[in-house]
């Protein structure tokens, strides 16, 4: 899920709320493995997040009713400037995601080009039981949808488990599953992921060194994610645990489950995320009336700054906008992916128009931001790992579905500032991404080559 | 976390709190801290917790530069003359250099390259 963030609140918080440091952390694969639905941990902190937004409407209601003669007057400019703001800033937005989330596919690429250890087929995960090294096509195709089948059903009861358990405020439970998903990604994935690479570059590597880079990598990205850091550092930690997930997705998932399971998941993503019925909306429902933030910890967030000048609404106004709640990606953690896909929680908050109060003399700061799930990233970079390590096309296809992506987020991103409420991130750049590959895959490539060997240049 | 909207007894406190972790064997906690801090220490504008935020990036600098000589003359040292110490080396090593060298890259087109020749007959 993909929304605004329209309120600087996550430094205001209050200690204990923690939520605004961790910018969506995705539960880390453990949760696949263990048929726990990671998705559940992103909520919470979602939820967390959302708190701290709405923690801050109580004193901008305050600060309103002091100067409440020339609010109603303003409103409707202050409305309008703001809907122009928005519309204006959401170029830096785009290209505040483009960012990320080309550096997560890239460095998934580079992985995949370079590491054997992520191509080779050495099992697959309890989730996708039925093998595809069967003879027939159809029985291939058969097996393949039989695995989505489960796949989804596993992500849909993990995220229905989630809600229920945000609904019965067992924040405890969750608090803990999300910590325990991020030890398992930050400490045993790297583990692993570092060994790969080291045998890879045939680079000798002794315990004690290995053991100290291991703890000091997982023990600052727990705290940075979980607790407060550098925002820089906290969004490129979660820029490498999506990245080390969607690893994991690409080695254990089998060749053609892995693409039916991307085109079923940004369906459940646009059901979960509009549908009144939906998980991830109840949650994201559940959390506005009780005014707390969802767990941010599954959601990466872009935190941009500038100063907005006088007259204008101030951050006051932002208390009923947070809950535009831009983490819809946090919805995503939802169960879908073990890996922070919760973040992709279909965070359905409808905006709120702001109710600007008018601060004449004061310039207000006030920080903007697109936030998006890490299941999103997750996916994405499956969707173009998979290109790099299958396609025969090479690096034609690879680069178009990375275009693709990029076009779909575009396009996503726009509808966000059109209708100002969470959006699935999901369905439109894998929609693309899909086209693009099958399409480069079977028909551009051996035009192209047919060209080439023609010797005949277009 | 943008440090520019907490308060500066927080400021203080979250650098107190970094530099404490840093000795929990996390030297990148240290360096995090000393980087992180380095604006609000050095070049902002003095303000009542500065001197001491101050002192605790210089500690952290302190400490890490020590873990940097002590990890850097290991691993110097390691890398070197692991091959020397022979049974001591490979219990200290992780992953370990393969015996032979890496395989020659497919040839696209899949046939293998039959560099030994086949058996031959007498």
């Amino acid at each position: 899920m993909i929304t605004f963030m329209n309120n600087s609140d996550s430094e205001e918080e209050p200690c204990n709320e923690r939520t605004s440091l961790m910018s969506a952390e995705s539960p880390p694969v453990p949760s696949y493995q263990d048929g726990l639905p990671a998705s559940e941990a992103g909520e919470p902190q979602a939820h967390r997040k959302r708190r701290t937004g709405s923690s801050r409407s109580p004193n901008n209601i305050a600060d309103g009713d002091m100067s409440d003669s020339g609010v109603p007057v303003r409103e409707s400019t202050l409305e309008n400037e703001e809907e122009e703001l928005t519309l204006k800033y959401g170029a830096k937005h785009v290209i505040m995601l483009f960012v990320p989330v080309t550096l997560c596919m890239i460095v998934v690429v580079a992985t995949i080009k370079s590491v054997r250890f992520y191509t080779e087929k050495n099992g697959q995960l309890i989730y996708t039981p039925f093998s595809e090294d069967t003879p027939s096509v159809g029985q291939r195709l058969l097996n393949s949808v039989l695995n989505t089948i489960i796949m989804i059903s596993v992500i849909v009861v993990m995220t229905v488990f989630l809600v229920l358990l945000y609904k019965y405020r067992c924040y405890k439970f969750i608090h803990g599953w999300l910590i325990l998903s991020s030890l398992m990604l930050l400490f045993l994935f790297t583990y692993i992921y570092l060994g790969e690479v080291l045998k890879t570059y045939n680079v000798a590597m002794d315990y004690p060194t290995l053991f100290l880079v291991i703890w000091n990598f997982g023990a600052v990205g727990m705290i940075c994610i979980h607790w407060k850091g550098p925002l820089q550092l906290q969004q490129a930690y979660l820029i490498m645990i999506s990245a080390l997930m969607a690893l994991v997705f690409i080695k254990y998932l089998p060749e053609w489950s892995a693409w039916v399971i991307l085109g079923a998941i940004s369906i459940y993503d646009l059901m979960a995320v509009l549908c009144p019925k939906g998980p991830l909306r109840m949650l994201v429902e559940t959390a506005q009336e009780r005014n707390e933030p969802i767990f941010p910890a599954l959601i990466y967030s872009s935190a941009m700054m500038w100063t907005v000048g006088m007259a204008k609404p101030d951050t006051a106004a932002r208390g009923p906008s947070q809950q535009t709640w831009d983490t819809a990606e946090d919805g995503r953690e939802n169960h879908r992916s073990p890996s922070h896909a919760d973040s992709q929680m279909p965070e359905t908050r409808s905006p709120i128009p702001t109710r600007p109060i008018t601060s004449f003399e004061e310039l207000e700061e006030e920080e903007r931001g697109v936030k998006l799930g890490l299941g999103d990233f997750i996916f994405y970079s499956v969707l173009v790992g998979k290109a790099a390590a299958t396609a025969s096309g090479d690096w034609n296809t690879t680069l178009a579905c990375f275009v693709a992506i990029l076009i779909g987020l575009c396009l996503t991103l726009l509808l966000l500032a059109v209708f100002k409420k969470a959006l699935p991130a999901l369905p439109i750049s894998i929609t693309f991404g899909l086209v693009f590959y099958f399409s480069t895959d079977n028909l551009v490539r051996p035009f192209m080559d047919t060209l080439a060997s023609h010797q005949l240049y277009i | 976390m943008n440090l520019e909207r907490v308060s500066n007894e927080d400021k203080l406190e979250l650098c107190r709190k970094y530099y404490l972790g840093g000795f929990a064997l996390l030297p990148f906690l240290w360096l995090v801290n000393v980087l992180w801090f380095f604006r609000e220490a050095f070049v902002a504008p003095p303000y009542g917790e500065q001197p001491l935020i101050r002192r605790y990036v210089r500690r952290s600098a302190l400490g890490l530069g020590l873990w940097g000589v002590g990890l850097g003359a290991w691993v110097g040292v390691f890398q070197s003359r692991r091959a020397e110490w022979g049974a001591l080396g490979d219990f200290f090593l992780a992953f370990t250099l393969p015996s032979a060298p890496p395989e020659p890259p497919q040839i696209l087109g899949g046939v293998p390259q039959n560099l030994g020749g086949g058996p031959r007959l007498p």
